[in-house]
């Protein structure tokens, strides 16, 4: 061994000595914080813009939001939620808040939060939901604010109930904005796909024999998309971050989130997994909610489809399709690098994607 | 075991079986593993680099996990596994029953049966609402024309004559068809609003009928903006 390359492993095992310790410290440091987190687990609070209940029906509540901004726009928006989980995501942290874009823009800005269905809603249905609660909750905020109609923004399984309503009562939406909704079921990029392929999920007799599909079960479905990072790689993260209160803060608000599951109605799960992810009837214009078919080209208003390239619940192609298939001529698509949450919770989306949204939102909208 | 069927013993033969995808599988798994450490970043001593190496590592391993639950090895065994969790849950479920019945109690079964006894009723009720109002727009005569007075008048005459035979649901669909004739601005009396919007055929749509439990909240003072 000449006297050179003796040196450079005398530093390097130097270095690492000093790397070693100094890491060890901070670890020390790091497990002081454990006792304190449990208060702060439970110190989460769920929302951050102001609102008030302005309408209820059965379970269902439309939260309006006010802000320090007064209205400019005359067409309020409406954000129609997923019937997973609940739909604070959307106004998670008071920097990480959809809608708060929306309100310090100037929209009358409402959010339909679909209450948490019990047994006896087990037989609730699409049409149920599309033309019943959606219906009822749309027509309302139409007498409230005196428009002819409003702006939708559906996100994910709401992206897929909203396109549904607009296709069928297109004179009561103005402007229609999706975000990570499914569309195109016909694809074998993400897992849930493949998992519900009638082949191997008999969702027939599972719906039989649970009634609503159970939250856990949900839970489960989506944790092993990504099991390495659910379950390894997110605790470590945690472990490292105990110092960093910010950090603290914002995991355990988003964990709140993500642990908050509540089950599906027996009956529309059965028609989201039936209809759309294993015959795909969406995209074939076969759809039917109640007696209706739901035929995309009825779809005239723009609309703004926006996906994430890493998302593994609702791939991005399943949701390109859709601009093609509507009978719109003002449609846009926006593509950003994040995963299924990190649209609505990431700080890239809400330093570049929000402000966009906001703004083609605002070119099309009737003002006061 | 649960019913006729030795689910954990299938299980087993299943895996045993399937070893050969199973040895691939691990082989896969510590091949990229051993790729990601040897990668270069192996040597570097900071906790920094440990950290890039680590990544990498359970990189290559969740490409490894995506790729195996996508294999008819796992879907089979989550199919398996599920199928077992439903019939326990029948079981179960039949076993409560039984159980509630023997005591005179109302099951959930029988609450199910009968909620879903209420939903038909309510579909069919919809549905023959909206039939009622498919056959007066399609079938019936059109409304008489008078050139002194209007549609609107026309309507009013009809609609008085439909109010005798104390008729709400035709009364409203014939104000509704002379509010679509383009005599809307002037009010019909003792016509209630439309619930469900005038559409064409091709795109008609149903508004179910509006449930006892519906309650609107009005604000009384505005929002403060």
């Amino acid at each position: 061994m000449d006297k050179k390359s003796s040196d450079t492993g005398t530093s390097a095992f130097g270095e690492f000595q000093s790397a070693f310790i100094d890491e060890w410290f901070a670890n020390l440091s790091r497990l002081s914080r454990l006792p304190d987190l449990w208060r702060k687990a439970q110190r989460v609070k769920k929302g951050a813009t102001p609102s008030e209940v302005v309408y209820e029906e059965d379970r269902l509540k439309l939260l309006k939001y006010s802000g320090h901004t007064a209205r400019r726009y005359k067409t309020p928006l409406i954000l129609v939620f997923a019937l997973v989980n609940r739909p604070y995501i959307l106004d998670l942290l008071p920097h990480k808040s959809v809608v708060n874009h929306f309100v310090q823009a100037g929209f009358d800005t409402y959010l339909i939060d679909w209450g948490v269905p019990t047994h006896a809603d087990r037989h609730l249905t699409l049409d149920s939901y599309v033309n019943g609660y959606l219906y009822n909750v749309i027509e309302f905020v139409q007498e409230q604010t005196g428009s002819k109609n409003v702006n939708v923004l559906g996100y994910c399984m709401g992206g897929t109930m909203s396109t549904m309503f607009t296709a069928l009562h297109q004179k009561m939406v103005r402007n229609l904005m999706l975000l990570a909704a499914g569309i195109n079921f016909d694809t074998k990029d993400g897992l849930l796909n493949l998992w519900s392929d009638p082949k191997y999920f008999d969702v027939d007799s599972f719906v039989e024999a649970y009634g609503n599909c159970p939250p856990e079960y949900l839970q489960g479905s989506f944790l092993m998309l990504k099991p390495i990072s659910n379950f390894i790689e997110k605790q470590l993260n945690l472990m490292e971050h105990l110092d960093d209160e910010k950090f603290i803060d914002e995991y355990f608000t988003m964990e709140t989130w993500l642990n908050d599951n509540i089950p599906i109605p027996g009956e529309i799960y059965r028609e989201f997994v039936k209809f759309l992810y294993q015959q795909n009837l969406l995209v074939k214009n076969q759809m039917r909610v109640g007696r209706h078919l739901v035929n995309l080209k009825n779809i005239t208003c723009p609309v703004l489809n926006i996906m994430a390239t890493k998302d593994d619940l609702v791939p991005c192609s399943q949701s390109e399709p859709f601009n093609d298939l509507v009978g719109s001529k003002d449609r846009k698509m926006m593509k950003l690098a994040a995963g299924h949450i990190g649209l609505a919770v990431g700080g890239r989306a809400h330093r570049e994607l929000w402000p966009q949204a906001s703004q083609w939102l605002a070119q099309r909208s009737e003002k006061l | 075991m649960i019913g006729k069927q030795d689910y954990f013993g299938d299980a087993l033969r299943y895996f045993s079986t399937n070893a050969d995808l199973l040895t691939k599988l691990w082989t896969d798994v510590a091949t990229r593993t051993m790729a990601a450490w040897f990668s270069g970043k192996a040597h570097v001593a900071t906790p920094m680099g440990a950290r890039e190496m680590r990544s990498d590592i359970f990189k290559a391993v969740a490409d490894s996990a995506d790729a195996f639950m996508r294999t008819p090895l796992f879907l089979e065994a989550i199919k398996r596994s599920l199928n077992t969790s439903v019939q326990y849950r029948r079981h179960l479920n039949e076993m409560l029953s039984r159980v509630q019945y023997e005591f005179q109690s109302a099951s959930r079964q029988d609450v199910d049966n009968l909620m879903q006894m209420v939903n038909h009723l309510e579909n069919r009720m919809a549905d023959d609402y909206e039939r009622i109002l498919e056959k007066m727009d399609g079938g019936e005569k059109p409304l008489p024309q008078s050139p002194s007075t209007g549609d609107a008048d026309a309507a009013q005459e009809h609609i008085a004559v439909r109010k005798q035979k104390k008729s709400k649901p035709i009364t409203v669909a014939v104000a509704k068809k002379a509010a679509s004739r383009g005599s809307a601005s002037k009010k019909v009396p003792g016509a209630t609003k439309p619930h469900a919007p005038v559409v064409e055929p091709a795109q008609k749509t149903t508004r179910r009928t509006k449930k006892s439990s519906r309650r609107r909240i009005y604000r009384v003072t505005p929002l403060p903006i």
